[in-house]
């Protein structure tokens, strides 16, 4: 039931110094100048994720409900940058701005990021806002603590504990060993929240220096939201933080209550009825319903989020090339992407999809491998599989509506080119265990940040941990360690774009088709953020008429 | 055979041991490595190691065996993998809402039970008594989950007769101050009668659908009861003594129908709180703690999902207990009876 | 030989019965026989309906296909069908499982009394507590999915319930006077329970394995809908209500309603030739 994606990465911080808003955009309006005065900001907002918040923790959480609100009530050094289109998105305009970081310099020799914060910030429970804060923040997001450790490279810094210094107590270096666009984007996402760190100290054991069970539960916002009351497994509500200072919350909603809801039938019945007022991640199928719907909106949002079947190599018979591009050949593209994805899916070419940044496909319509029975059997037969001959099979995460639902069209169009396919539908916990050792296995994956480079990192070179394929090409991981060396644009996108194409031949996956972030709203709901991270601003929800 | 209290006492205390040992073992049989879940996808192997050790999951299993059952004569249910939170908290912070709607379903279940078999056993064999039996036939052989969809889609999307399952309380409605937990309660005790009626408008269509599908042991047990009274020798000399069939009804077939019902209630509590309740929970979005274990075992959850069957376990004995000192002290022929 | 004098006993009856005739068993054999007919017949000619795309999605019910085609493209009557083997079959097999099982515990138990009874009964009472839903998702968790593991997890989940009828109806027979006759004529307490008690305290749980078939289809495909039942493209009736959910939103009521109806018309079924059954062997 659930909508699972494995996300590696990062999430978002506010974003409103952009673009100042033409018109009926919802973008903050600088005029009104603060508090919440008797400006037209709506009372309260329902947003409905199909999971619960599992923790508060922003270097623990799994969920997208987890994510949504820990992005919300931390604040980041930097925030990503958005464009009004007049359509109710907010599209992120390619950069990073500052959030509760005045500014952001680079020496001459782009190896040292200076921040200066913005003056007299404090948390919600009133300690000011310091550069220690924020160094022990990021050292935390660095540690072992949590997950982030893995993204954490991503930033060039060697060691946490002697790179990030606080020069003053406004201002905190960041010292890396080469330049890259990614360290900025990266500082956007809320994994690098800013925390109260006496506060949590004097929570903290022996045995848990970072105050992991605190933070579990209680918040030290520096973002726009503090969390307000909470029914556990139901809801939780936020409310207008007063301390928050970086930016202008006029026209924010005064309340946002996030509240779970695990059927997405019944998420969409309440959204009819007018129980909650945005669903975030809804299913092909109520998305459709929902356009049928009057009174309601739906925000279909193009993402890099690609499904694909996964060949493991460790496999005999999938170590042949033929083979596996005779499967890609076989698989049903069109019934995929309208009978399973209802129209709300992309085409994949590649392992790096459009709309992600360097992709060699600019359009999001051009596909490696189109389905096409007679090339397929014929790459068998030259493989030494008559029709009938090949057994194979394919395991999917039962929790995942569309995967699972892609798996019996597959094992149809296999069948009917010959190769027996057996579906192994299995509990998240079985799957995520068997990553790696599974024959063919379907997936989704999204890259906060859409990094081309960073994508293939982690799932296309040699003994990665996430490379559930065993995929290993020399030529790739050559092509993506210079990717990552380079400070220079052009060449990090040829670098990686010849990487694509090696990816291409190979076939390690079948690119099936990405899929959209599907968000349905009451009517008049607008401040849709089409976030590199996916993820919702709650400030710059509005409501029209 | 259990003629003292403290035997009675024994046996649910040796009862709930039972639960807590074979549910250490059931949940060992589960796939999959909690420390890795726990950890993440990206984790390193040191960071998985240390998860364990934390979790104590790096000791061997009669290691393992002999902290829980430490632990759990302390009455500590661990520390839930997902959420990084005291298992007994999260549990008895959810509890509330699985009771509320289970008492609900179980006095619907109860009431209609009694009605119904009492209706049946006075019009028996005419046709009260067939429609009754055509009802337990059907109440009995529907899939829950099945009608659960069927009702919200014609009664909550159709015909807007219940309002949107979003949780306990529709929108625009603050939860009660704490006193009972059960919502309809704290409201009334609140003075908030828009409130408890909000309430119970939410509670009503899932208790429905739990409470009629249980029903029909009740209706089977009333109306055979009230049939053996209305037949007994007893019956039969009042009627003769002229007594109104209506207070020979209420005196004799109701009370001793009264007693079956009690020994039922016991295992149909134990289909409203853990056999229904897991899918109703997650159907209606109810924040109880049938939805809760089903996301621990999504998620692999092992100290979660232990504590939910603990809890489970320990509330159905308690029931059963309860309920058979009800019977004695109803019924005291019971005590010499053999067994339970 | 329980099962053959049980079996004898109750085809006697069933011969005997029906000429007197019970119309809501009547009816309840020809419903269980239809469907059990079709389900053997309709797979063996039309197919079993588990190639994608065969028809256009979503088709609501007509003459061609009486339940509609689901939105795989499937015909949602065949799939039904189909799914009837497994369903039935499991039903019956858990039945016979549980009847087998509990009765021999049970009168095991009853007979030998005291120390065995007590260990029984108190293991009855712990597994009567542990939530059955949750056991049987673990089971099937652990195990894999499949839908004789499925079943696995229904038996266990049953069997205290057979196992105390077993037992108070052993306890009964235990106490009449061919026991005490037996005993005096030097028999083991293992050959009394074997011989006397087990196939005298099999009768009334045997009854209660039809009410057992009723309850494990419906909880086969509680599992099932919970996803831990049968793997695609196989057709199950809790797996095809779990798959048309989606669509049941969409105004297709037609791929979840229908399997629905078929748990209802055959649990339905079972429940009334149980309590036929009830009342003509008692």
């Amino acid at each position: 039931m659930a909508h699972r994606s494995r996300l590696l990465g990062a999430f978002v911080a506010s974003g409103l110094f952009v673009a100042a808003a033409c018109g009926s955009g919802p973008a903050s309006d600088d005029g009104t100048g603060g508090g919440d005065g008797g400006s037209a900001a709506v009372d309260e907002l329902v947003v409905a994720y199909s999971q619960d918040i599992d923790t508060l923790d922003p270097h623990q959480f799994k969920t997208d409900a987890g994510y949504g609100v820990v992005g919300n009530i931390y604040g980041t050094l930097l925030q990503e940058s958005y464009t009004d289109g007049g359509d109710g998105v907010l599209s992120y305009a390619g950069e990073s701005a500052p959030y509760l970081a005045e500014s952001a310099t680079w020496d001459e020799t782009q190896t040292t990021l200076t921040f200066e914060l913005k003056e007299g910030q404090q948390f919600a429970g009133g300690e000011p806002v310091t550069a220690e804060d924020v160094v022990w923040s990021l050292q935390r997001a660095l540690s072992d603590v949590g997950y982030v450790q893995a993204i954490g490279q991503w930033l060039n810094i060697t060691d946490a504990a002697t790179d990030i210094v606080a020069t003053s107590d406004t201002t905190v270096e960041l010292h890396v060993t080469h330049y890259s666009p990614l360290i900025e984007q990266f500082l956007a996402f809320q994994i690098f929240a800013i925390i109260d760190k006496s506060a949590v100290e004097a929570q903290a054991a022996a045995d848990d220096p970072w105050g992991a069970g605190w933070l579990a539960a209680e918040a030290t916002a520096s973002g726009p939201y503090v969390v307000e009351s909470r029914v556990p497994g139901q809801s939780m509500t936020l409310a207008k933080n007063p301390e928050f200072t970086a930016t202008d919350l006029g026209d924010a909603p005064e309340r946002i209550v996030v509240q779970s809801m695990p059927d997405p039938q019944q998420a969409f019945l309440a959204l009819q009825n007018g129980a909650v007022d945005v669903i975030f991640g809804m299913t092909p199928d109520t998305a459709e319903a929902l356009e049928q719907s009057d009174g309601l909106e739906l925000y279909d949002l193009e993402y890099s989020l690609v499904a694909y079947v996964g060949f493991n190599y460790q496999d005999p018979v999938l170590q042949d090339v033929r083979v596996r591009q005779a499967l890609s050949y076989l698989m049903p593209y069109d019934a995929l992407r309208e009978d399973v994805m209802k129209g709300y899916a992309g085409a994949a070419y590649g392992a790096v999809p459009y709309p992600m940044r360097d992709s060699l496909d600019e359009t999001g319509e051009q596909v490696a491998y189109p389905t096409d029975v007679e090339r397929a059997q014929e790459l068998l037969a030259e493989a030494g599989y008559e029709p009938g001959e090949l057994s194979l099979t394919l395991s999917v995460p039962a929790s995942d509506e569309s995967l699972s639902q892609s798996a019996v069209f597959i094992q149809s169009a296999l069948r009917d080119g010959g190769v027996e396919v057996e579906v192994n539908e299995m509990s998240d916990a079985d799957y995520n265990e068997n990553l790696g050792s599974m024959q063919m296995f379907l997936d989704s994956w999204y890259s906060w940040g859409q990094d081309s480079v960073y994508q293939m990192f982690f799932l296309l070179t040699t003994g990665v941990f996430t490379n559930y394929t065993n995929f290993s090409n020399p030529e790739v991981d050559e092509l993506v360690r210079q990717a990552m060396a380079t400070a220079d644009p052009d060449e990090r996108r040829a670098l990686s774009q010849r990487a694509q194409q090696v990816i291409i031949d190979e076939a390690p996956w079948a690119f099936l088709f990405t899929r959209d972030y599907l968000v349905g709203t009451r009517e008049g709901v607008t401040g849709v953020t089409h976030a590199n991270d996916a993820n919702l601003r709650f400030d710059q929800l509005r409501v029209t008429n | 055979m259990l003629r003292t209290t403290g035997k009675r006492a024994g046996v649910a205390l040796v009862s709930i041991l039972g639960v807590a040992v074979l549910t250490f073992f059931i949940t060992q049989l589960l796939p999959g490595d909690p420390a890795r879940i726990a950890a993440g996808q990206y984790a390193s192997e040191e960071q998985v190691a240390d998860v364990r050790a934390k979790y104590g999951l790096d000791q061997s299993v009669p290691a393992q065996f002999a902290q829980y059952m430490g632990d759990f004569f302390r009455m500590d249910l661990g520390t839930s993998i997902r959420t990084d939170q005291p298992v007994r908290d999260e549990l008895t912070s959810r509890l509330p809402a699985t009771l509320e709607l289970g008492l609900t379903a179980l006095l619907i279940a109860v009431l209609l039970g009694v009605g119904l078999g009492v209706t049946a056993a006075v019009h028996r064999y005419r046709i009260g008594d067939r429609l009754v039996q055509v009802f337990v036939v059907l109440a009995s052989a529907t899939a829950v989950f099945w009608i659960a969809l069927v009702a919200i889609t014609t009664l909550v999307n159709g015909w807007g007769i219940f309002t949107s399952p979003t949780g306990r309380l529709p929108r625009g409605f603050a939860p009660p101050e704490h006193v009972t937990g059960l919502y309809v309660v704290d409201a009334l005790l609140a003075g908030d009668p828009a409130t408890a009626g909000a309430a119970l408008r939410t509670l009503l269509l899932p208790a429905l659908l739990l409470g009629v599908l249980a029903s029909p042991s009740i209706v089977k047990i009333v109306r055979s009861a009230t049939i053996r009274a209305l037949e007994s020798d007893f019956a039969r000399t009042s009627r003769s003594f002229g007594y109104p069939a209506r207070s020979i009804l209420f005196q004799d077939g109701l009370r001793n129908s009264l007693l079956p019902v009690i020994t039922n209630v016991g295992l149909v509590a134990g289909f409203v709180l853990a056999g229904g309740d897991v899918i109703i929970e997650q159907l209606f979005a109810w924040p109880g703690i049938g939805g809760y274990a089903y996301s621990s075992l999504q998620e692999n959850d092992l100290f979660a999902l232990r504590g939910y069957v603990i809890a489970i376990g320990v509330a159905y004995v308690l029931i059963n207990t309860v309920l058979e000192f009800v019977y004695g002290w109803v019924d005291p022929r019971v005590n010499l009876a053999e067994g339970s | 030989m329980a099962v053959v004098d049980a079996g004898a006993a109750l085809r006697g009856n069933l011969v005997s019965r029906l000429r007197v005739g019970n119309p809501a068993a009547v009816v309840a054999f020809a419903v269980l026989g239809t469907i059990l007919t079709l389900g053997i017949v309709v797979p063996f000619v039309a197919g079993s309906g588990d190639v994608a795309q065969e028809y256009d999605g979503l088709l609501p019910p007509s003459f061609d296909h009486p339940f509609g085609t689901d939105r795989f493209g499937r015909d949602v009557f065949l799939r039904c069908m189909a799914a009837a083997r497994i369903d039935i079959a499991l039903g019956l097999a858990v039945a016979v499982a549980v009847l087998l099982v509990g009765s021999l515990i049970g009168a095991v138990s009853a007979t030998f009394g005291r120390g065995v009874d007590a260990v029984v009964m108190r293991a009855t009472d712990v597994l009567l507590a542990f939530p059955g839903v949750v056991l049987a998702l673990v089971i099937t968790a652990s195990l894999g999915k499949n839908p004789w593991y499925a079943a696995i997890a229904v038996v266990i989940a049953f069997i205290p319930l057979l196992v105390r009828l077993a037992r108070s109806k052993a306890l009964e027979v235990r106490s009449a006077d061919y026991i005490a006759a037996a005993r005096l004529s030097g028999a083991s307490t293992w050959q009394i329970a074997t011989r006397h008690v087990l196939p005298n305290s099999f009768k009334y749980p045997f009854v209660q394995s039809t009410l057992v078939a009723s309850w494990a289809i419906l909880d086969f495909a509680a599992l099932s809908f919970l996803g831990v039942g049968v793997q695609p493209p196989d057709a199950e009736w809790g797996a095809m209500i779990a798959e048309g959910v989606g669509d049941n939103l969409l105004g297709s009521w037609w791929p979840s309603f229908f399997p629905g109806l078929m748990i209802l018309l055959t649990a339905a079924s079972f429940q009334v030739i149980g309590d036929w059954l009830d009342r003509r062997l008692r």
